[in-house]
């Protein structure tokens, strides 16, 4: 039998030549939308299994330096039930070098005591204070408080006071294997007590290493600390880096992962300047903003921590005044080297007084001009930043130190227990105005304001008092657009501007277009 | 189609008889599996599992050369085609047939690889590997053509061009080969061993271990069947650290699955740091992700786990992380409830899940003592104050009894099954097996015999033929 070769050859060439030609490229992965990365403090939502929170630094006992409150919100329409899981330490004074154990010199050394496990129920839409010293069978000096409950968007909060102020700040939502400080202080009648928490069943052992006035340091004491599972371990590191104007810290986890808070303490009783409470940062970021700005009366600095050991970083400190009329203020540029920190004084004087190696720009924000200051990275690694404010010990309550924000969202609640708070809103976009509410719900009941507008690229500081807001009440403020948030606990005695809480789901990267330099200005 | 385009359509017929025969008894001997699979889910899925859509790596050039993955620029693959094509240029009468059939099964298996690749399917495919089997079959056809044309046809042609084709074809066998012969130095030609067992065997030593685990990764590194989840992943339970082919068994979607789906997708999403409680009600002691078919140094798939997996799993406060291997990460949960547990009454019957793992003061019962293999079964001793937790799907044939007396079944947790006695007493859990089941059964071995006696006869047959 005759064989025709061609019709198979043309058939198979044809196949193998057609799929060549149209073997199309591979797509590129889509970039997830989310924040990718580790926020301290945000909020779950409703529809959550349940809600953790994490408060670490406060004091149960001994001197009452700290005595530690929890502040718990629930805004949802059903009781909320909250188990409380308090872990009290004992930190005694550290041995001295050559007692005979094995031990690091110098090591911190805590004395964990049974854990405490209770239960609360917080009404519907109300507020509730627990004084940790004063749950059943609570002893010991430092405790932490975990909160479990079944309600997917509970806040919590705590308060520390003491005989050198009060100081209230968000519980920590997540465990991270890094946490950074940038704005602590050893220096002169101040005590910096960093409180690292292991709340998983597994131990977690970390590393701890400080920026103190431009040198970096990793005491052997501070290096492969273990924490068992579910313990605390407050670290004073008034001992180990010694009165350093500006002590930046790393706490860097080899296995596990841990909550890290800071307390400092400044003063004593009898001359108190302060107590600050802060949780850390798990994460680092390239924009940090300042929407309550700097307070031009006080001495107050924008402080700028560069963890990376190789990396340079040149960060802009961009100064937005709130009237479109004002003279532009020119950006602060700063290098920042590997493994430092900077420190730019842009209120009130005596610069050097916050630090020997500060910037002194006190003069750059004209006064009485309200504005808010944006930190960003140009060119080098993210960063973190902290706002820190000293007082002369005439309004103690203001000095501190608290971070800037890092992730804009739609929804931002907080625990107003005075019910006179200010809160600052900075709105980012260039394109659009954003549309805001305010809830507060209180006593089982919510209330809610007249909605109110944020013209592109500005700020509004709005004061609970002219919204008729109640004592201990649970504040949402819910925006059209992405907003970043920031609000002022005041007294007689000062006051200081801290983080809120923004709604996990809606937390993203802060967008903000560079700042435009007005054409006078260009000309001039 | 081969025939068609041969010019040589004698022999179609039988060919069809012959895969519908062989058709008919694979669905014999496969009937309690096909029963369980296919009757009672009529999928896809029974066929490819849970492997993702598109999943196929690698380009044209490299199914053209065999190759199942993005083999690079190597040369050898090549061979094949080269040896293939030798009958194409050679061969004449029934070996010019049966080239052109094995060369349309060679082009159809790379198409459809291709067809995959681009994205053109709409539904998951097997393996590149077991998609590339009959390609191989044809090329080794076609190969067998060549050898045979060399033989025969060539001679028949006057001197020319074709009297260099033994040449090429030789080179081309040369090309073939030497991979082959690289991978047989190693003595196991390159296949990975079975280290993830030995090692996962080794951990469920350390400890008495009572409960299931729950495995995620790729659907093609799993040995146990399951279900479908975020990310081109597969989520399976097993009964034990250990797995084999037989937890390959699909024995269909189980009440429960979407359940267990609902509480990964919650811990992925950030909706939960208690996943070891979602997942307690489970029986579920351990989660495995695996990255790897085996743990290193042994060679084998790797297919990574999403970083957002592993952070999820991360957050959860009740499971512990224990470092397996690289890209195999056990993690253990500490909220774990037996199998089967004497719970406080009202803990578990009639409440949903989410009721019962947001408890902020939880309840880890008290597990009912095993007995058995061959027949499982819990004993214990209760109190009238107490309800009894069995992690299995509610109306899947297990009875208690206090005392001898039958206690009726309750849902619990929304799947499973639970018991109030309401009195106090000895109880005993046992698994009851279906009629149904065991007539499924008996038809197998029935079908089995008649198989064998039919192949028995056919060989005797044949024999006496001979003779």
């Amino acid at each position: 039998m005759k064989v025709t070769r061609w019709p198979a050859l043309v058939v198979f060439t044809a196949l193998i030549f057609g799929g060549v030609i149209s073997n199309t490229s591979e797509s590129p992965l889509e970039e997830s939308a989310n924040l990718g990365r580790v926020i301290s403090s945000a909020m779950g939502s409703e529809s959550d299994l349940v809600s953790i929170w994490y408060c670490i630094s406060g004091t149960v006992g001994g001197a009452g330096i700290a005595d530690h409150q929890i502040i718990i919100g629930n805004k949802s329409a059903k009781t909320a039930e909250v188990a409380l899981t308090v872990t009290p330490v004992l930190a005694p004074q550290r041995s001295s070098v050559g007692d005979g154990r094995d031990i690091k010199s110098g090591a911190p050394e805590v004395v964990q005591i049974e854990t405490i496990r209770t239960s609360i129920e917080i009404p519907p839409m109300s507020v509730e204070t627990v004084t940790v010293a004063d749950l059943p069978n609570v002893a010991g000096e430092f405790a932490s408080v975990m909160l479990e409950s079944n309600v997917g968007d509970l806040i919590a909060e705590h308060r520390v006071v003491g005989g050198t102020g009060e100081s209230q700040s968000n519980c920590q939502s997540d465990a991270s294997e890094e946490w950074y400080f940038a704005s602590g202080t050893t220096r002169s009648q101040a005590r910096e007590i960093i409180s690292v928490f292991n709340p998983f069943a597994d131990s977690a052992v970390i590393d701890v290493t400080f920026v103190a006035d431009g040198r970096v340091r990793r005491p052997d004491a501070f290096s492969g600390l273990v924490i068992p599972p579910k313990s605390l371990l407050p670290v004073d590191i008034t001992g180990a880096v010694t009165l350093s104007d500006v002590v930046s810290a790393k706490i860097n986890a080899r296995s596990g992962r841990v909550v890290a808070e800071r307390l400092l303490i400044l003063g004593d009783e009898f001359s108190p300047n302060g107590l600050s409470l802060e949780g850390g940062s798990p994460s680092l970021a390239p924009v940090w903003v300042f929407p309550g700005g700097i307070d031009g009366s006080a001495l107050s600095a924008i402080q700028v921590y560069n963890p990376s050991e190789v990396e340079e970083v040149s960060v802009d400190l961009e100064i937005y005044p709130d009237f479109k009329g004002s003279s532009f203020i020119e950006p602060v540029s700063l290098k920042v080297s590997p493994g430092s920190t900077e420190t730019v004084v842009l209120g009130g004087e005596d610069a050097l007084s916050i630090s020997r190696n500060a910037y002194d720009l006190g003069s750059r924000i004209p006064s009485g001009v309200p504005h808010w200051i944006v930190a960003r990275v140009i060119a080098g690694p993210p960063i973190v930043s902290e706002r820190f404010v000293l007082s002369d010990g005439s309004f103690p309550q203001m000095t501190g130190s608290g971070f800037g924000i890092d992730v804009e969202a739609n929804s931002h609640t907080f625990i107003s227990t005075g019910g006179n708070e200010l809160v600052a809103i900075s709105h980012t976009s260039d394109d659009r105005l954003t549309q805001l509410r305010l809830l507060a719900f209180s006593d089982g009941g919510v209330y809610e304001s007249l909605p109110f507008e944020i013209s592109s690229v500005s700020r509004k500081v709005i004061n609970l008092e002219q919204f008729g807001v109640p004592t201990n009440s649970i504040i949402e403020i819910v925006s059209s657009e992405p907003v970043l948030v920031e609000r002022y606990i005041g007294s007689e005695q000062g006051g200081y501007w801290t983080r809120v809480t923004p709604q996990s789901s809606a937390a993203n990267e802060p967008d903000i277009p560079l700042q435009e330099v007005p054409e006078k200005e260009i000309g001039t | 189609m081969g025939s068609l385009l041969a010019g040589w359509p004698s022999g179609f017929f039988r060919l069809v008889g012959v895969f519908c025969f062989g058709g008919i008894i694979a669905i014999a001997l496969n009937l309690a599996w096909l029963m369980d699979s296919v009757v009672f889910d009529p999928s896809w899925e029974w066929f490819v599992g849970t492997r993702p859509l598109s999943d196929t790596s690698g380009g044209l050039s490299d199914f053209l050369r065999l190759q199942a993955g993005n083999a690079g620029n190597s040369l050898f693959g090549w061979g094949f085609l080269a040896m293939a094509v030798v009958p194409l240029l050679l061969a004449k009468g029934e070996r010019w047939a049966w080239a052109i059939r094995s060369w349309v099964l060679y082009l159809g298996g790379v198409s459809v690889l291709w067809a995959d690749k681009n994205e053109f399917l709409d539904i998951p495919l097997p393996r590149s590997e077991v998609l590339l089997a009959p390609a191989s079959l044809g090329v080794a056809v076609s190969a067998a053509m060549g050898v045979g044309a060399l033989q025969r046809d060539l001679q028949t042609y006057r001197f020319g061009w074709r009297q260099l084709v033994p040449i090429s074809a030789l080179l081309a066998f040369t090309l073939s080969v030497l991979p082959v012969m690289g991978n047989s130095f190693s003595g196991d030609w390159g296949m990975p061993n079975d280290e993830l067992n030995q090692v996962l065997r080794l951990q469920e030593k350390e400890v008495d271990y009572d409960g299931r685990v729950l495995w995620i990764g790729h659907d093609d590194l799993l040995a146990a069947s399951g279900v479908p989840f975020s990310e081109d992943l597969t989520l399976s339970v097993s009964a034990g650290l250990e797995s084999s082919f037989l937890d390959r068994w699909d024995s269909g979607e189980s009440v429960g699955d979407p359940l267990l789906e609902e509480a990964m997708y919650l811990a992925l999403n950030g909706g939960t740091v208690k996943l070891g409680r979602l997942l307690a009600p489970f029986g579920i002691h351990d989660i495995v992700l695996v990255g790897r078919s085996s743990p290193l140094p042994s060679e084998g798939q790797i297919q990574p786990i999403p970083a957002s997996v592993e952070a999820a799993l991360g957050r959860q406060l009740d499971l512990v992380r224990i470092e397996v291997s690289p890209d195999v990460i056990r993690y253990r949960n500490v909220s774990a409830i037996p199998v089967a547990a004497a719970m406080p009454s009202g803990e578990t019957i009639g409440k949903t899940l989410r009721s019962f793992a947001s408890d902020p003061l939880p309840n880890t019962g008290i597990g009912l003592p095993s007995y058995g293999p061959p027949v499982l079964s819990f004993e214990g001793y209760v109190e009238d104050s107490v309800e009894i937790f069995a992690a299995v799907p509610f109306e899947s044939s297990w009875e208690l009894s206090v005392d001898g007396v039958e206690v009726r079944e309750s849902v619990a947790l929304e799947w499973a099954t639970g018991f109030s006695p309401g009195k106090s007493g000895s109880v005993e859990l046992r698994h009851h097996t279906s009629s149904s089941h065991k007539i499924v059964i008996l038809l197998q071995v029935l079908l089995w015999t008649l198989v064998l006696v039919g192949f028995l006869r056919m060989s005797v047959g044949y024999q006496r033929s001979l003779l």
